[in-house]
């Protein structure tokens, strides 16, 4: 760890780097499956929502997210890490 | 908009579509960058968002008049305009409530009392104290202010040349990712940037864009708010019916926590700006490593530390002068970095600290014949027991910065001192939490290339498929509700 280094920013080595069309790829595949992963925790969370039009516009654009999320099985990933290290990590200290 | 949020995850799909799309209409592009970043701002209120725009309008004005005025006492006098103007606007805002309750009235108590008009005093008050509350502090206005700062103060020692136009300028300093907790990233490493944006011939680096914002996003969202709710907030803020034991383990979380927390912003900001093609020099290289607190302060919050050296301490005349007059500009570098976290005597008094400890520290190298860059091979041991001195020395300083009031602080050291009472706090969980905390300072700064250069390597759709699993993993282990992140405060 050299001081001298520490504000140098750097590029990636070599042209390992990705183009514009790969990220723009990248970004689009994260986000698709981001919001697959996570639809019935987003519909969930929509429900709690004070009672008005953003709850109802929401509900509405998450209802089928959440379909598609429950019927490819992919909410399980978040389901599961809820389930075993979200609840053992977040449980209140014993006192 | 904070960056953990299902807003600011739409907002930025938005964003990244519109800035590469609109890559061959760049006026425009630059346009919609400005109006993303003032729609960013103005999520909070659109009245900060005008305020920025106001900003970085006038400030350019002055940069502009500045840079073509040729005499040097009226270019003396603009800057001086200019810098006034800053400070005024960022005084009101964040330190009239400071000014009026903690120094002019308990100054004025005692003569009123003995002039015999104490009741005009809390007429006085009584008039005063409602305008007062209803000021709030824009988000992250020290950050901006000292961002403009440095553009004017650099065009006027013609360090930087003025933006080629106020869109560029303004773009500058609204950039959203380092808006409201910076990194402070200077003219001459933004402004060429924003002058030129990146067209598609450049290639990302996605491999350490992602790993930065999910590092990023697991150090605020799982570490930085478990060290929170499980041992920070509860110790700091009743820290008389804790044991000694639990303050000082509420003390390392603390620690830890705003490591963890304002690093991870940074990272996130990094992340952010390397995935629209911008690059932001880094914040935080393994702070807690450091042997000395030269060295700290070389390594925590380095844009902040880096200006204040460069806008404040070598004005003043950093070490050029004889060694009281060094010590001097040091301790008065640091108390008014101190204030610039935060209006409050604690802020100050860390501030205080950090500059007597570093004239301390310089007077004993001195004395000792060490040289004067602490990390040139000190050896093993003295590195370890540097470190672990440092550290400690660093988290007494926290007492003071993360405590409400003096009283508290007070109280917190008292029991601290006692060394009595059980220790209800120790867990598995909490020993597990505090060294990954301790251990994610072995990603700050390049160490991790290696790794980023492997990710790039391969293909985007696996690149993304694991990044949004892993996105996925932190949203599940965190706890729940989205915290701000500490530094939106100063």
């Amino acid at each position: 760890m050299h001081v001298q280094h520490l504000t140098e920013d750097s590029q990636p080595s070599g042209n390992t780097g990705q183009t514009v069309a790969q990220t723009c790829f990248f970004v689009g595949v994260f986000f698709a499956l981001l919001l697959l992963c996570n639809g019935v925790a987003m519909y969930q969370s929509a429900g709690h929502l004070e009672y008005g039009p953003a709850r109802d516009f929401w509900r509405m654009v998450l209802r089928p997210v959440d379909r598609v999320s429950r019927l490819t099985g992919l909410c399980q990933v978040r389901g599961w890490t809820q389930t075993t290290v979200g609840e053992w990590l977040n449980q209140p200290n014993k006192e | 908009m904070l960056f953990p949020t299902t807003v600011f995850a739409l907002f930025f799909a938005i964003v990244f579509s519109l800035h590469w799309g609109l890559e061959r209409m760049p006026r425009l592009r630059k346009g919609v960058l400005l109006g993303a970043s003032l729609f960013f701002y103005g999520y909070w209120s659109w009245k900060f968002a005008l305020m920025l725009f106001a900003s970085a309008v006038l400030n350019h004005a002055a940069a502009c008049w500045i840079d073509r005025t040729a005499e040097l006492r009226a270019r003396r006098r603009g800057v001086a305009v200019a810098v006034a103007a800053n400070l005024l606007v960022l005084g009101i805002f964040k330190y009239t409530g400071f000014l009026f309750t903690k120094l002019l009235v308990p100054l004025a108590v005692p003569l009123c009392a003995r002039f015999g008009t104490t009741e005009q005093l809390i007429t006085l008050q009584e008039q005063v104290l409602p305008v007062i509350e209803k000021i709030v502090l824009p988000v992250g206005i020290s950050f901006y202010t000292f961002q403009a700062l440095s553009y004017v103060a650099d065009v006027y020692w013609r360090k930087t040349p003025v933006a080629a136009s106020v869109l560029d300028f303004a773009n500058y300093l609204a950039f959203f990712p380092q808006l409201v907790a910076g990194p402070i990233v200077r003219a001459a490493d933004l402004l060429p940037q924003m002058g030129r944006f990146p067209d598609r011939s450049v290639r990302l680096d996605t491999g350490r864009a992602a790993t930065l914002i999910l590092g990023g996003l697991f150090k605020k969202m799982v570490v930085a708010n478990w060290l929170a709710q499980h041992l920070a907030d509860p110790v700091f803020a009743m820290p008389e019916t804790y044991g000694a034991a639990d303050l000082l383990l509420g003390v390392y979380a603390y620690a830890l926590q705003i490591y963890c927390d304002f690093s991870a912003y940074s990272d996130i900001a990094i992340g952010c700006a390397l995935l629209l093609g911008f690059h932001f020099p880094i914040n935080f290289h393994a702070p807690y490593f450091a042997v000395t607190l030269q060295e700290f302060w070389r390594r925590w919050h380095i844009s902040l530390s880096t200006w204040l050296r460069d806008y404040l301490y070598i004005p003043l005349g950093g070490s050029r002068g004889s060694a009281a007059r060094t010590r001097v500009n040091l301790l008065l570098t640091f108390l008014l970095g101190g204030l610039w976290h935060g209006a409050g005597w604690t802020f100050v008094l860390w501030g205080a600290f950090h500059g007597l400890y570093l004239s301390l520290e310089r007077v004993a190298r001195r004395l000792m014949g060490l040289p004067e860059k602490p990390s040139e091979n000190p050896g093993r041991l003295w590195a370890l027991l540097g470190r672990v001195w440092i550290f400690h020395v660093v988290c007494f300083s926290w007492i003071l910065f993360r405590s409400s009031s003096l009283p508290v602080a007070g109280e917190l050291l008292r029991g601290l001192c006692r060394w009595e009472g059980d220790c209800r706090l120790l867990t598995g969980r909490a020993l597990l939490v505090l060294g990954i905390g301790f251990a994610l300072q072995l990603l700050d700064g390049m160490r991790p290339r290696p790794v980023w250069d492997r990710v790039n390597r391969w293909p985007a759709w696996l690149q993304g498929s694991v990044a949004a699993v892993i996105l996925t993993l932190i949203l599940g282990a965190g706890p729940s509700g989205v915290a701000p992140f500490i530094y939106f405060q100063f």
